[in-house]
C-alpha cells in the first residue's frame, strides 16, 4: 500500500510503471520472502505447541486408563490367588468331591535315577 | 524524462521515529521488569497457576513364595479427605459421603466440623466408592491415591508375612524386615496443571518401583504345616504351638506356622498374643531334645561311645541334694539306650564326664545364647549362664534340657547342622528379590556361620536319633520306607506363682530330619501346654510324620533310597566302656 501510494506521488514525475514495479518488487520480494518464512516458522512453533499439549492430555488419559487396566489385573491376580488358597481347595475337595488323602503305600515313589540306569541297563 | 527526488517529510519522520523509540522504551523498561527485576516473584506466582503436586500411589512390591505363588499384593485404592473450611454445606455433604461410603452421616458431620484445616474420613475405600465420590465433585473434598495390601491366602503363612499399618508401611514380619525394599506408601509428583486442573505434563516420573520378594517358604508345606499343626492342638487341647520346616543343607525355611494365627486383613481385631511369631520371639526349656546337643558333644570330644554302657541307679539320681527322676527304670544301658529311651540319669551322668566348660562351649557353637540372624524381626537370643554363674546342679540340668531358654528357630537350626554333617547354618526365609519391571532376580545365597561337629560325629549321632525314632521315644514318628531321625521333648514349663516347674504345665516337643542318610527336611514341632497327650512322643511326633509324609511326596522323595543301611560304625564290642 505505501508503494502504491508513493507511486501516486511520482506518477507525474515521469517514472515509468514498469521501471517502478521492477524497483519495488526487486527490493520488496526477499522482505516478504523472509516475512514468509518467519510466519511459516512461528505456525509450526504454533501448531508443535498445540501437538505437545494435546499428546499431554493423551498420555495422561491413556495413563489413567492404564492405572485402571493394572488395577484390573490386580483384582484378578487376587481373586485367582483367593481361590488357590490351599485351605479352601482341600476343603472343597474333601467335603464337596469326597476327595481323601492317599493312604500309605497306595503312592510309590519311583526313584527317576535308578529307572534311568536301569533303562541303560546299568543296573 | 528527469526524476524527481523524493524527499520524505523529516519533522514527520523524526516525531513518528520518536514516538516508536519512546514506545520500544516503555516495552523494553516493562520488560526489565518483568523478566529480570520482578523474575523470582512472577515466576513463583505462575507456577503456582500451572503447576500441581500430584499424590500418587507407590506400588508395594509383592510377596511370592519359592514357586511363584502370590501371598501378599497390592491394589490401588484412595482415600478420603475433606479441608473443612472449604466445605460450603457441610450437613449436605456428610450425606452425600455417608450415602456413598455406607457410614453414618452423622459420625462425617462430626469429623466435618472441626476446627482443623485437614481431615480423613475414610481410609482406603473401595473401587467402586472412589469412582463415585470422584463423580460427586464436591468442594473441599479431596481423593488421594493409595495403596490397599491383600493377603489373598488369609491366615497362610500369616506370622512370617507381617502385615502392613495404614500408611502400607510394614509393621511386622517380612513385611516390616523388608519394608525400605517393598516400598509402597504415598509418593508426590510435580505436574504441569490447564485451567480446569487437568494434568497436562508430569514434571517427573513415577515413584521408583518397589522389589517383589520371593520367599523360600513353599505354600503347599506351609498349608500342611499349619493343617497338621492345628490337628495336633486341637487333638491335645493346647494353648498354643508351633512348626519350622527348613533344609538342613541351605537353612532355608520351608514352612513356618504358629498358633494361635490371626488374619493379616484384618490384623487390628485380633490381640497380640495371636499375632506374635512365637517360633522366634518365645522362649522355653527344651528338655529332653536338648540331650542332642549334649549327645553331639560328647561323641565330638570322644568321651563316650554310642556302645558303651551307663548305669541308669534304677530310674533316679541325686544332684545336689535334688533327686532327678526317669519316668521308667534304667539298669545299665547304652548311651544309644539313653538317647533313645530319654534317660535323664544317663544324660546326667554325660554332661559329667564332658565336664561343664567343655559343654558350655558346644552350647554356644550350636548357636544357643545368639540370635540366629534370620532375616525376621523380633527374633531373641534366649537364656544361657556363663559355667561361672552356674550352680551344682546346672550341668544336670542343661544335660536334660532345663536353665537354658532356647528359641524353637535354635533348635531346629542346630538339629539341621546334626543332619547336613556338622555345619551350622544361618536359617533364612528371603530367597530372592526382583525390581518390578527388571527381569533380573537377586538370589540369597545360603550363609554357613561354622562347623560345630565333624561329620563322623554327625553321622553317628543321626544313627543315634534314627533309633530314638525306631525304638525309643519317637516311636510315632515312623514314615514307612523311609528312616527318620529324631528326638523327642517334653519339659516342665516353670509356675510363675509358686517359682517351681509345673507338673500339669508341660512343653512337647519332637525335633527331626528325614530322610535320615540324605536329609532333606528338618522339622521341629513344639506343643506348648497340651492338656491330652501330653508327651512329645505322643502329641509332636504323629504331627512331625504327617508333615513329613506329605513333604516327601511333594518333593519326590522315594522311599527307595532311604531304606539303604546307614554306614555307620559303633566301635567294637571289645572297647565297650563302662559309665557307673
Amino acid at each position: 500500500m505505501l508503494r502504491e501510494a508513493e507511486w501516486r506521488r511520482v506518477r507525474g514525475t515521469g517514472v515509468a510503471w514498469g521501471q517502478w514495479h521492477t524497483r519495488v518488487r526487486r527490493e520488496l520480494l526477499p522482505k516478504v520472502l523472509v516475512g514468509l518464512v518467519v510466519l511459516v516458522g512461528v505456525l509450526f512453533y504454533v501448531w508443535q505447541q498445540v501437538q505437545v499439549v494435546r499428546l499431554g492430555y493423551e498420555i495422561e488419559r491413556l495413563r489413567a486408563e492404564q492405572v485402571t487396566l493394572a488395577r484390573g489385573v490386580r483384582e484378578l491376580k487376587i481373586a485367582i490367588a483367593r481361590l488357590r488358597s490351599l485351605k479352601r481347595v482341600e476343603e472343597v475337595a474333601r467335603k464337596r468331591l469326597g476327595m481323601s488323602s492317599g493312604l500309605p503305600g497306595q503312592l510309590i515313589l519311583i526313584d527317576r535315577s535308578q529307572t534311568a540306569r536301569f533303562n541303560a541297563g546299568e543296573g | 524524462m528527469a526524476a524527481v527526488a523524493y524527499r520524505p517529510p523529516r519533522v514527520r519522520v523524526a516525531l513518528v521515529l520518536c514516538l516508536i523509540t519512546l514506545a520500544f522504551a516503555g516495552i523494553a523498561s516493562r520488560l526489565f521488569a518483568l523478566q529480570i527485576r520482578d523474575h523470582r516473584v512472577i515466576q513463583a506466582q505462575a507456577r503456582r497457576q500451572y503447576q500441581r503436586r500430584i499424590p500418587v500411589a507407590a506400588k508395594r512390591g509383592t510377596i511370592f513364595d519359592r514357586q511363584g505363588r502370590a501371598l501378599a499384593l497390592s491394589l490401588e485404592t484412595a482415600s478420603v479427605f475433606v479441608h473443612p473450611g472449604l466445605v460450603e454445606n457441610p450437613s449436605a455433604v456428610a450425606g452425600r459421603l455417608g450415602a456413598v461410603l455406607r457410614v453414618p452421616p452423622t459420625q462425617i458431620l462430626q469429623r466435618i466440623s472441626v476446627d482443623k484445616p485437614f481431615v480423613w474420613i475414610e481410609r482406603k475405600i473401595e473401587p467402586d466408592q472412589v469412582e463415585a465420590i470422584a463423580r460427586l465433585n464436591l468442594p473441599g473434598v479431596g481423593l488421594v491415591p493409595e495403596s490397599k495390601r491383600y493377603y489373598p491366602k488369609k491366615e497362610l503363612a500369616a506370622h512370617l508375612l507381617g502385615f502392613v499399618g495404614v500408611d502400607d508401611k510394614g509393621l511386622e514380619g517380612v513385611e516390616l524386615r523388608n519394608n525400605r525394599l517393598l516400598g509402597g506408601g504415598t509418593r508426590w509428583v510435580i505436574s504441569e496443571v490447564d485451567a480446569l486442573g487437568r494434568i497436562v505434563f508430569r514434571k517427573a516420573g513415577d515413584p521408583d518401583p518397589a522389589a517383589d520378594l520371593y520367599l523360600t517358604i513353599d505354600e503347599v508345606i506351609q498349608h500342611v504345616a499349619e493343617r497338621e499343626l492345628a490337628q495336633a492342638v486341637h487333638r491335645s487341647k493346647a494353648r498354643a504351638g508351633s512348626v519350622i520346616v527348613m533344609d538342613p543343607r541351605t537353612g532355608a525355611l520351608l514352612a513356618l506356622a504358629n498358633l494361635p494365627t490371626y488374619n493379616p486383613n484384618r490384623s487390628g481385631e485380633f490381640p497380640a498374643f495371636a499375632r506374635r511369631n512365637r517360633a522366634v520371639t518365645d522362649t522355653y526349656e527344651p528338655g529332653s531334645a536338648f540331650k542332642l546337643v549334649l549327645a553331639a558333644g560328647a561323641l565330638e570330644d570322644r568321651v563316650i561311645r554310642p556302645k558303651d554302657l551307663i548305669y541308669g541307679e534304677g530310674g533316679a539320681i541325686e544332684l545336689a541334694g535334688i533327686r532327678i527322676r526317669d519316668h521308667e527304670e534304667h539298669g545299665w544301658m547304652t548311651f544309644r539306650d539313653v538317647l533313645a529311651y530319654s534317660s535323664n540319669v544317663g544324660a546326667i551322668k554325660v554332661s559329667m564326664k564332658l565336664g561343664k566348660e567343655r559343654f558350655y562351649g558346644y552350647i554356644t557353637d550350636f548357636g544357643f545364647g545368639l540370635r540366629t540372624g534370620i532375616d525376621l524381626p523380633g527374633e531373641v537370643p534366649g537364656l544361657i549362664r556363663r559355667p561361672m554363674e552356674w550352680s551344682r546342679l546346672s550341668i544336670g540340668s542343661l544335660a536334660i534340657g532345663q536353665e537354658i531358654a532356647v528359641t524353637s528357630l535354635q533348635l531346629l537350626t542346630a538339629v539341621a547342622a546334626v543332619a547336613n554333617g556338622g555345619t551350622l547354618m544361618r536359617p533364612y526365609v528371603l530367597q530372592a528379590t526382583q525390581r518390578s519391571g527388571s527381569r533380573e532376580m537377586r538370589e540369597t545365597a545360603p550363609v554357613p556361620l561354622r562347623r560345630v561337629v565333624s561329620s563322623e560325629t554327625a553321622q553317628v549321632l543321626t544313627a543315634m536319633m534314627v533309633e530314638t525314632v525306631e525304638r525309643g521315644t519317637g516311636r510315632e514318628a515312623r514314615i514307612p520306607g523311609y528312616r527318620v531321625a529324631g528326638k523327642t521333648g517334653t519339659a516342665q514349663k516353670l509356675d510363675p506363682e509358686t517359682g517351681r516347674y509345673s507338673h500339669s504345665k508341660l512343653i512337647a516337643s519332637f525335633v527331626g530330619f528325614v530322610p535320615a542318610e540324605s536329609p532333606r527336611l528338618a522339622i521341629l514341632v513344639l506343643i506348648d501346654e497340651p492338656r491330652k497327650f501330653r508327651w512329645g512322643g505322643t502329641v509332636a511326633a504323629p504331627a512331625f510324620r504327617e508333615i513329613a509324609r506329605e513333604a516327601l511326596t511333594y518333593f519326590h522323595i522315594p522311599a527307595a533310597r532311604s531304606i539303604r543301611a546307614m554306614p555307620v560304625a559303633w566301635g567294637s564290642r571289645e572297647s565297650v566302656a563302662r559309665v557307673d
